[in-house]
């Protein structure tokens, strides 16, 4: 590696556009734009993540691509189209991630895992074939950038299914549309950009072992308080 | 709006946001925003400074980072150690304290009695300062348990050793993803290699040991600098291309008063807002 540009998380909003979302889509589209300003608010967190939002329906279509927020004046609207396929939502973010991973290397920046947000407020209408693709995503030997995928289920998800797709049961929410959801979104964003810089313990029981025993040459002599 | 300001700090390509820091949460003592110092000793001049990282500033963070740095008369040798705490730890500011105290303080014993440093000796002592610490605060889980939730820390530990004709000899070892360069006759060399990939944010800490700690060893060219950075100052200094490199590159050639490689250090550059700890080592001087 040369220069590190800047470390940088690309985070990526997936909304569920199916028809059935039509009553809530104009909460959502609220939501995000709360998302937004509670960002701005953040600006150490602002300056390093990447925004990306992604219609799925029966495809999917990008609404906004690796945008610095701090750039944006507004965020695009989402809207309403027909099924809910999973499975078109997970094979973009299959090929779109790798593929932003690598551009952003490439750029010179170094680039944490990424997060996806993933808002539904239905099941899949493509049970059981979008958990293939899923799976390859979330597999980190298949997916090296596998991201953390953040599940919001709104109005008729069910809990299953929304825990299935969050890779963390901590990472599994029940949300109402609307500015609430926006927030939620921006702390979590936040969270992950501050987690950059929190230098979290390694979990490698196998490679470590903890220090139990008095060591026989110990000396206290430190007073740091 | 407040015209305070803590100084204008050098700024390396775009600049972090600008606000005034807010005072550190008050947990476990007095814990001060910037720690300095400098001095020569024998053949050696020494430099460190460890300064809160602009998110810690901004989010009312202790600085979680620290070193200690101490010439050894008898032997003319210097001992340096530093440390990163681990941010989801409560009191990871004095984990990295205590970690770098207790192992610089035993280096100093192992040179005062005329023996060779046994290099995971050193590191179980440290990692044992944060078990006796966390002994005697509030919790019913084992000392080693709750050194683990209260004081985890990585740490990096250097003896230089002078040699007759100027140069010097290193010998480095640590737990977690500090880091250490060589910087000599304009060019870095950098003594950890960093994965490629995803950037990692997990690290090893004490008071766990890796199974396989080893010491490495490396020469000192008279003139040169050995420096010691934890990830703060590893992620924007690389391998020494680019802007970090150049400016350190330009400021380092000698050692500068304390204050300025202070400043240095706490170069403005956005989306570099952990703490750093930078420790320098130069060799062969007043020769």
């Amino acid at each position: 590696m040369a220069e590190n540009l800047g470390n940088v998380l690309p985070v990526y909003v997936v909304a569920d556009e199916s028809g059935s979302m039509a009553p809530v889509v104009g909460e959502l589209n609220a939501g995000l734009a709360e998302l937004h300003r509670a960002l701005l608010r953040e600006p150490m967190a602002a300056a390093k993540v990447r925004f990306t939002i992604l219609g799925f329906s029966v495809d999917v279509q990008t609404r906004l691509s690796l945008a610095d927020l701090r750039t944006e004046a507004a965020l695009p609207v989402l809207s309403t189209r027909s099924s809910t396929n999973y499975g078109a939502a997970f094979e973009a973010l299959l090929s779109q991630i790798p593929t932003d991973v690598a551009a952003l290397k490439e750029q010179g920046y170094a680039v944490y895992r990424p997060a996806v947000f993933f808002l539904t407020d239905g099941q899949p209408t493509d049970e059981p074939a979008w958990r293939d693709s899923y799976n390859r995503l979330v597999d980190r030997e298949t997916t090296p950038a596998a991201p953390n995928i953040i599940a919001c289920g709104i109005g008729g998800a069910r809990a299953r299914t929304i825990l299935d797709v969050a890779t963390r049961p901590e990472f599994a929410f029940v949300a109402t549309p609307g500015v609430e959801l926006g927030l939620a979104i921006a702390e979590f964003s936040v969270a992950l950009t501050k987690s950059i810089v929190a230098s979290a313990r390694a979990v490698a029981a196998d490679k470590t072992e903890l220090v139990v025993e008095r060591p026989s040459s110990f000396v206290m002599a430190v007073d740091v308080v | 709006m407040s015209e305070a300001h803590l100084g204008t700090p050098l700024v390396l390509g775009t600049p972090v946001a600008e606000f005034e820091p807010r005072p550190p949460r008050r947990v476990g003592g007095y814990r001060p925003d910037t720690a300095v110092d400098g001095w020569s000793g024998g053949t050696f001049a020494a430099r460190a400074a460890s300064v809160r990282g602009y998110q810690h500033r901004h989010d009312g963070t202790p600085r979680q980072d620290d070193f200690a740095v101490s010439w050894h008369e008898g032997t003319g040798a210097v001992v340096a150690a530093v440390a990163d705490g681990v941010s989801s730890v409560e009191l990871a500011h004095l984990g990295a304290t205590l970690a770098c105290r207790s192992a610089t303080d035993q280096l100093l014993r192992v040179l005062d009695a005329g023996e060779e440093p046994d290099w995971p000796e050193v590191m179980r002592c440290a990692g044992w300062a944060l078990v006796e610490f966390a002994a005697a605060q509030a919790g019913d889980d084992d000392p080693s348990a709750r050194a683990e939730r209260l004081l985890s820390t990585t740490l990096l530990v250097a003896l230089v050793r002078p040699r007759a004709d100027g140069s010097a000899h290193a010998e480095m070892c640590r737990v977690g993803d500090s880091t250490g360069w060589v910087f000599d006759a304009g060019t870095w060399t950098r003594l950890t290699q960093e994965s490629p990939g995803i950037a990692e944010v997990a690290t090893v800490a004490l008071p766990h040991l890796p199974r396989d700690l080893r010491a490495e060893s490396v020469d000192l060219p008279a003139g040169s600098v050995l420096l010691l950075g934890t990830d703060g100052v590893g992620a924007a200094l690389g391998d020494g291309a680019g802007l970090v490199g150049a400016a350190f590159a330009e400021a380092l050639g000698t050692p500068p008063p304390p204050l300025e490689f202070a400043r240095l250090l706490d170069f403005s550059r956005e989306t570099f807002d952990d703490d750093r700890t930078l420790l320098g080592v130069w060799s062969g001087l007043g020769r």
